[in-house]
């Protein structure tokens, strides 16, 4: 019923034009899978959970300056605690040494014996004041939280006994276990039990690099004074957490007594800033997205539409000896399926070397398969649409032209 | 000729006015988007110290131990205090500093205002005319400030404007963490980019200069901390400090500016011999692992340039590429639309080389009209870039040179796409054999 071979010399007749869809589409099937990959990635890493109560938390990051004393800073630092709590409409406060999406973050290797030389992971170190679990918004799937006898402010030696470990670092330190009653070592320290466990908390910072580790994090009841820098946490509601923070501002400045307040800012704008780089780039390949298919089809159409009409004759005498509309527009549909064909051929293979390349040197997974058929039916269907609309023109020709043109 | 194939190219324009307008468009949003993305690596990828470059010099000697060693290991990415202090001292460079960045307390001095944090760098004398720094008011410090701790410092633009209301301030005092400093001068704005000198502070490497500078030997007599990335490579003895000058930690920067390639040579030598000597008095373990390298190379081996840029740099010439091909096949289609015109032509007298010629002006004159709309499009795209929260969204303004390229590259690119289809018009049969078949 279709004649391929009169398809084959139209296209034989017409070597360039043909070339030039057939690397149209090459270069859309190389590119849309690759770059809707990228854009998944992204937007997977954007919205990873936090473990957080994040709409409702605002955090104010504080550090001692020169006029601030050592030895009342324990002391300031509680006073300071107290008048946050008493602003309206803040539910629970606490002070601790990072947050998530705060950037800098204190690591720790956890070692399972006492003497072991290679740490068994490398975590995350929160420490926090009492009221940590709540105020974050921590969620205890195991165990029991710190009991208030267990807190002891931070210093340079102070010896923990117990922990609380995130989901996945339990996990991966004891697997199959719920990792409750466990006893871990950190850095140089006596045993210390590990007595909860919490679903999830984001480590500060994490890279591309440590996509396998990002929530590793364990939990000491350790109160790290502002003069180490601290980082105090309040839990408010969505609506009332601006106003908190303007109050917190407030409030510190009024009452001086040598710090300094580096940040405010609610756990959103945190995230937010955190994750900016991986916004932009998710823009860019969308607009960039967009863009190709809107040139790729304009172009598609603007060639397949020339090369109909300058074959109006012979469609003419097509639709003079009985081709239907129909039959017509099927006829160059096909054609162009046989360049689509080979420009999807050529696509695949140039997809995979360009995954290769984004593999080799962004730290990128390779392209799954999903993503290669998905973008390649994207191309065919963008292809099929902007011939379709070039042949619906073709096929509007009438019988009569051809016999006119004779 | 070339008048002529432009009048016709003008007169096809006329004639095609919306495939016409569609390749400008698509030519123009290919040579925006690469010409954006070029512009930032560009200057990006800008020497921060033109025509001195080649003579400043980032030096590394290996302190480790012999564990993980092999022959090639790069040596840590600083030095110790130890050997940064030596190498001064020994003076070997036609001028050499060592450095640290980190933080120190602005405080007022009536004390009416707070206090507040500033970036500090602690370094020596010599930093600021070999990193050639702006002075707006006052000089650096001289070399008796670095031997003998003194309590002076230099001050940048925006600290002075903050602090004394943008006054000649020199002499003036500056209370910092506690302790008085006389100010011996303030610099003009200045805005290295990248911000070479110290890569380790943050990975700011397009972040602004500091505000404070102090000397190296007071900043760490004071005990002042590094914000900077330390690496202790051995175990620290108990009640052992990272600052103390013994501690097997590197956290010191050290650049040395040697003037002739003869200099460079001496100064490998001297490193090289500094090596053995320390490794002969037992610490140093390993064989001399020393790197000398220049500004440029410093720079392409930390890979300052996000990897962000690059990854949009290689997306941006995939859709230039993109809307080439699709110029071309636009080109292609009108060049089609007059076959028989081109055989007359060719009929009248045209040669082949004349009809390729004609229509490769056609081409060009597209790229242009291309090019001056993509140079709109280039600089919408940079302002956009500037409204990104970017350390370096302050830099990205297009050049003289980035200004000729666009110009270039979109006439190049029309060219380009333009070759396949002027070489189909000219291979069009003449009218005469059309008529005889």
């Amino acid at each position: 019923m279709f004649d391929i071979h009169s398809i084959l010399s139209a296209l034989r007749r017409n070597k360039i034009a043909a070339a030039l869809i057939v690397a149209e589409i090459a270069v859309a099937c190389a590119f849309l899978p690759n770059a809707v990959f990228v854009i998944f990635q992204q937007i997977q890493r954007v919205n990873i959970t936090s473990g957080t109560a994040e709409n409702e938390i605002v955090d104010v990051f504080v550090r001692g300056s020169p006029e601030s004393s050592t030895e009342s800073a324990g002391v300031d630092t509680e006073e300071d605690a107290r008048l946050l709590a008493a602003i309206p409409g803040v539910r629970a406060v606490t002070f601790v040494n990072q947050v998530p999406f705060g950037g800098a973050e204190w690591r720790t290797g956890i070692m399972l014996q006492p003497d072991q030389k290679e740490e068994a992971i490398n975590a995350s170190m929160y420490m926090g004041s009492e009221g940590f679990l709540d105020t974050l918004g921590l969620r205890l799937i195991a165990g029991r939280s710190f009991h208030t006898e267990e807190f002891q402010w931070y210093s340079a030696d102070t010896q923990v006994s117990s922990a609380i470990l995130t989901r996945s670092a339990a996990q991966a330190l004891f697997p199959g276990k719920s990792g409750v009653g466990e006893i871990i070592y950190i850095g140089n320290s006596s045993p210390v039990t590990v007595v909860g466990i919490v679903d999830v908390l984001l480590r500060p910072k994490f890279g591309t690099a440590e996509s396998s580790n990002f929530g590793f994090s364990i939990i000491l009841p350790l109160k790290v004074p502002y003069v180490d820098g601290s980082h105090y946490v309040m839990r408010s509601s969505e609506q009332l957490r601006a106003q908190v923070l303007q109050q917190a501002e407030a409030t510190l400045e009024s009452r001086n007594s040598g710090r300094i307040l580096l940040a405010l800012h609610s756990m959103q704008e945190l995230r937010s800033s955190f994750f900016q780089q991986e916004r932009s780039m998710v823009r860019i390949l969308v607009v960039v997205c967009f863009a190709l298919l809107t040139v790729t089809g304009l172009g598609i159409f603007g060639l397949t539409s020339v090369w109909m009409q300058r074959r109006a004759h012979q469609i003419g005498i097509r639709r003079a000896l009985g081709a239907t509309r129909g039959q017509v527009i099927a006829h160059f549909m096909l054609e162009n399926l046989t360049l689509a064909v080979a420009g999807i051929a050529a696509g695949i293979t140039l997809a995979y070397t360009i995954s290769t390349l984004l593999t080799q040197n962004y730290a990128l997974p390779r392209l799954p398969l999903f993503y290669l058929i998905a973008g390649l039916l994207a191309a065919l269907v963008l292809d099929q649409l902007s011939v379709l609309a070039a042949a619906l023109r073709a096929a509007r020709i009438p019988p009569t032209q051809a016999i006119r043109a004779l | 000729m070339l008048a002529h194939h432009f009048e016709l190219a003008l007169i096809s324009f006329g004639r095609n006015k919306y495939l016409t307008a569609l390749m400008i468009v698509t030519i123009a949003l290919g040579i925006g988007a690469s010409m954006t993305a070029l512009t930032v690596f560009h200057v990006l990828s800008s020497d921060p110290l033109p025509g001195k470059s080649q003579s400043l010099f980032y030096v590394l000697v290996d302190p480790q131990t012999m564990e993980g060693y092999y022959n090639g290991i790069e040596p840590p990415a600083q030095l110790t205090r130890f050997d940064a202090e030596e190498l001064y001292r020994a003076k070997r460079a036609d001028h050499q500093t060592m450095m640290y960045g980190g933080v120190v307390a602005v405080q007022s001095l009536s004390g009416k205002q707070n206090s507040f944090m500033a970036a500090a760098r602690f370094t020596t004398t010599d930093f600021f005319p070999m990193f050639e720094t702006p002075f707006l008011y006052g000089d650096y410090w001289g070399h008796d400030a670095d031997n003998e701790l003194k309590q002076v410092t230099v001050i940048g633009k925006s600290l002075n404007d903050r602090v004394f209301g943008g006054e000649n301030s020199v002499g003036r005092t500056l209370r910092l963490n506690g302790r008085d400093f006389t100010i011996v001068g303030v610099l003009n704005h200045w805005r290295p980019a990248p911000k070479f000198y110290d890569l380790f502070v943050g990975k700011r490497s397009f972040g602004e200069a500091e505000e404070v500078f102090l000397p190296f030997s007071t900043a760490a007599s004071l005990q002042l901390e590094t914000g900077g990335l330390i690496n202790c490579y051995d175990q620290t003895s108990p009640g052992m400090r990272l600052y103390d000058i013994t501690a097997p930690c590197v956290w010191v920067q050290f650049w040395a500016q040697l003037n002739t390639p003869e200099r460079m040579q001496e100064y490998r030598v001297f490193l090289e011999g500094y090596s053995t000597q320390q490794r002969a008095i037992g610490r140093f373990q390993r064989p001399p692992n020393i790197r000398l390298r220049t500004l440029r190379e410093y720079l392409d081996f930390n890979k300052v340039i996000p990897e962000n840029v690059h990854l949009q740099l290689w997306i941006a010439f995939a859709f230039l590429i993109v809307c080439l091909i699709n110029m071309g096949a636009l080109l292609l289609a009108t060049f089609l639309n007059r076959t028989s015109e081109i055989g007359t032509r060719r009929a009248l007298g045209a040669t082949r080389g004349e009809i390729f010629a004609q229509h490769l002006v056609e081409a060009a004159t597209i790229g242009f009209a291309g090019g001056v709309l993509g140079l709109g499009l280039t600089w919408l795209g940079l302002w956009v870039v500037r409204q990104q929260p970017v350390q370096y969204a302050d830099l990205v303004t297009l050049d003289g040179t980035m200004l000729l390229t666009v110009f270039v590259m979109a006439i190049a690119s029309a060219l380009i796409a333009g070759m396949l289809p002027a070489w189909r018009a000219c291979m069009a049969p003449s009218v005469l054999q059309i008529t005889t078949q």
